[in-house]
């Protein structure tokens, strides 16, 4: 059976040969009122005049005007030279004057920009990437580090990138080192913070991957335990470098005992992270003036882990207090009005690790201000040189 | 570096026909010879440029359709426009009859105007250029069986716009 389609294409070829459109229908009884309509809809186009004619003078200055074009469009050389062969490009985009081209040539010049722009920036965040402490880029690639986390909410997600960010301050550490250039105290400070982060997050985490992340922690320690020992080896014997190294040993010794605790017993893990719910760890200062609920270990918040780290104690000062807990910015003094437990004068031996001790300072120098690198300022003097280097240590 | 004389043979094959075609969508002399100008000097580019088409005519009316386009865009509504002189224009002497044809012509132009640009294309290839299937399938570069459903579904929302205006 013949369609519609066909059949109006094969009314019209006909009727276009001379032949009668009756004649033309009686093929196909069937469609004959469609066909008749569809033809009578085609016929209506001839009550349209056709186009006046172009007039012959008009039609000979335009053809003048074409051959004159054709002599004068001559293939453009193109330049050896990249700035100047893309010049040759944009330059014309932007000329063009003709109305309807201007949102393009508008496009060409943002895309252009965009394209400019992005290259620059993502030109030196990779550049930074690849910084050490202490060059201009440094920075900018701690920066990206800090939004990474940010940005992301995932607790497992937080976990791997702040161990592969604790990663890369161990590599710096073996960098400078071998390099024979001074390791700062803020790089130790950071890794410590980034182990941190990676357990408090791991504690967010459900059960089994908390478990794996757990595992995971314990074995990036174990690597960094080993990198950082050779860089013990080739850095300069400068004592704050000593020290920055010393202080990067304590907090991965610290991590994978940490890490280790928490594979054994999980539940009392997530409770000793249970108050660090909510966004990955960052340095701020503000927070160390708010009493806080009582902490694990120094990697509670950034300050107290730095106030206690950097405050050296005497070798015979037995270590810590059982509910060690943040001290005061600024002041180095624990806040007494407190609810929560407060550290006393009769520290007992509970593990490892740096304690606040702001109420028992040894003969050292006080750290009382955050270190270089993080909001707040710098740390103080507190190498440890006045009393036994370290204050704390790990077993 | 050009052969002029093949350039003013394709002028002159190509010239009144891109003209009329124009015309057919922007409804004004001198928009229609301009974009029969402007088509043909981008055919100068395209040599230049070694991109010579393999099917001129196909290319050319696809650029001038483009060109068309471009100009019915940058109109507030509308597609084909204007195919007859103003109506306020019309000599004095007109009679009725030519009123009456005139009214006419302007509700034919109107009921095209409801077409989409690619029924509108093949109406004006077809109906009134006068080409084949095989030809209006080249110059769209669409088979000839789509030509054909394109065709009827053309004339169908041809009928219905003018029923609907006749109404």
């Amino acid at each position: 059976m013949v369609n519609l389609v066909d059949a109006l294409d094969d009314v019209l070829a006909r009727v276009a040969t001379g032949e009668s459109l009756e004649g033309c229908l009686a093929r196909y009884p069937n469609l004959a009122v469609e066909l008749t309509e569809l033809v009578g809809a085609r016929d209506r186009l001839s009550a349209l005049a056709p186009a006046p004619a172009v007039p012959a003078d008009t039609l000979a200055a335009r053809r003048r005007q074409f051959l004159t074009t054709a002599r004068t469009t001559k293939r453009q050389a193109v330049s050896v030279y990249p700035f100047q062969r893309f010049m040759a490009w944009v330059w014309p985009v932007q000329r063009t004057g003709r109305p309807a081209f201007v949102p393009a040539a508008l496009v060409a010049r943002v895309a252009i920009a965009f394209v400019l722009v992005l290259s620059i920036v993502g030109g030196t965040v990779a550049a930074a990437q690849s910084s050490l402490p202490g060059s201009p880029l440094y920075r900018i690639k701690l920066a990206v580090e800090d939004a990474r986390l940010n940005l992301t909410s995932d607790p497992a997600q937080q976990a791997t990138l702040a161990m592969t960010f604790a990663s890369e301050r161990t590599h710096e550490m073996e960098r400078l080192a071998i390099a024979h250039r001074p390791i700062g105290s803020h790089v130790s400070l950071r890794l410590q913070n980034q182990l941190d982060a990676a357990l408090s997050a791991a504690a967010r985490a459900p059960e089994p991957e908390m478990l794996h992340l757990l595992d995971q922690v314990r074995s990036m320690a174990q690597t960094q335990e080993l990198a950082l020992s050779q860089a013990h080896v080739n850095a300069p014997r400068e004592p704050s470098t000593q020290e920055a190294l010393r202080q990067a040993e304590q907090a991965i010794a610290q991590a994978q005992q940490q890490a280790e605790s928490g594979l054994t017993d999980p539940d009392a893990f997530r409770k000793r992270y249970r108050h660090q719910q909510g966004a990955p760890m960052q340095p701020t200062p503000e927070a160390t003036a708010t009493p806080q609920p009582p902490a694990p270990t120094v990697f509670a918040q950034p300050t107290a882990m730095l106030e206690a780290t950097v405050t050296p104690q005497p070798s015979h000062t037995p270590e810590v207090s059982v509910t060690p807990q943040r001290i005061q910015a600024g002041t180095g003094q624990p806040p007494t009005s407190a609810p929560g437990p407060q550290a006393t004068g009769t520290p007992q031996q509970t593990g490892p690790g740096p304690q606040p001790t702001a109420g028992q300072a040894g003969p050292g120098p006080q750290a009382t201000d955050t270190p270089e690198g993080y909001p707040g300022g710098k740390p103080g003097s507190g190498s440890g040189s006045g009393g036994n280097g370290g204050g704390t240590r790990r077993p | 570096m050009f052969d002029e004389q093949a350039l003013g043979q394709i002028y002159d094959a190509y010239f009144e026909r891109l003209y009329r075609y124009a015309y057919r969508f922007v409804g004004d002399v001198d928009s229609a010879q301009d974009i029969a100008a402007e088509t043909l000097r981008r055919l100068l580019e395209a040599l230049r440029d070694g991109r010579a088409p393999n099917h001129l005519g196909a290319w050319l009316y696809r650029v001038a359709y483009n060109l068309a386009m471009d100009q019915h865009r940058q109109r507030p509504a509308g597609g084909i426009v204007s195919l007859e002189p103003d109506l306020d224009q019309a000599d004095e002497a007109d009679t009725e009859a030519d009123s009456e044809q005139r009214l006419a012509q302007e509700k034919v132009r109107q009921a095209l105007e409801r077409l989409t640009p690619e029924q509108q294309n093949v109406v004006v290839l077809k109906f009134m250029e006068g080409y084949s299937n095989a030809e209006v399938g080249a110059l769209m570069n669409k088979p000839e069986g789509a030509i054909k459903s394109l065709q009827h579904r053309a004339l169908a929302a041809l009928k219905r716009a003018l029923t609907g205006l006749l109404l």
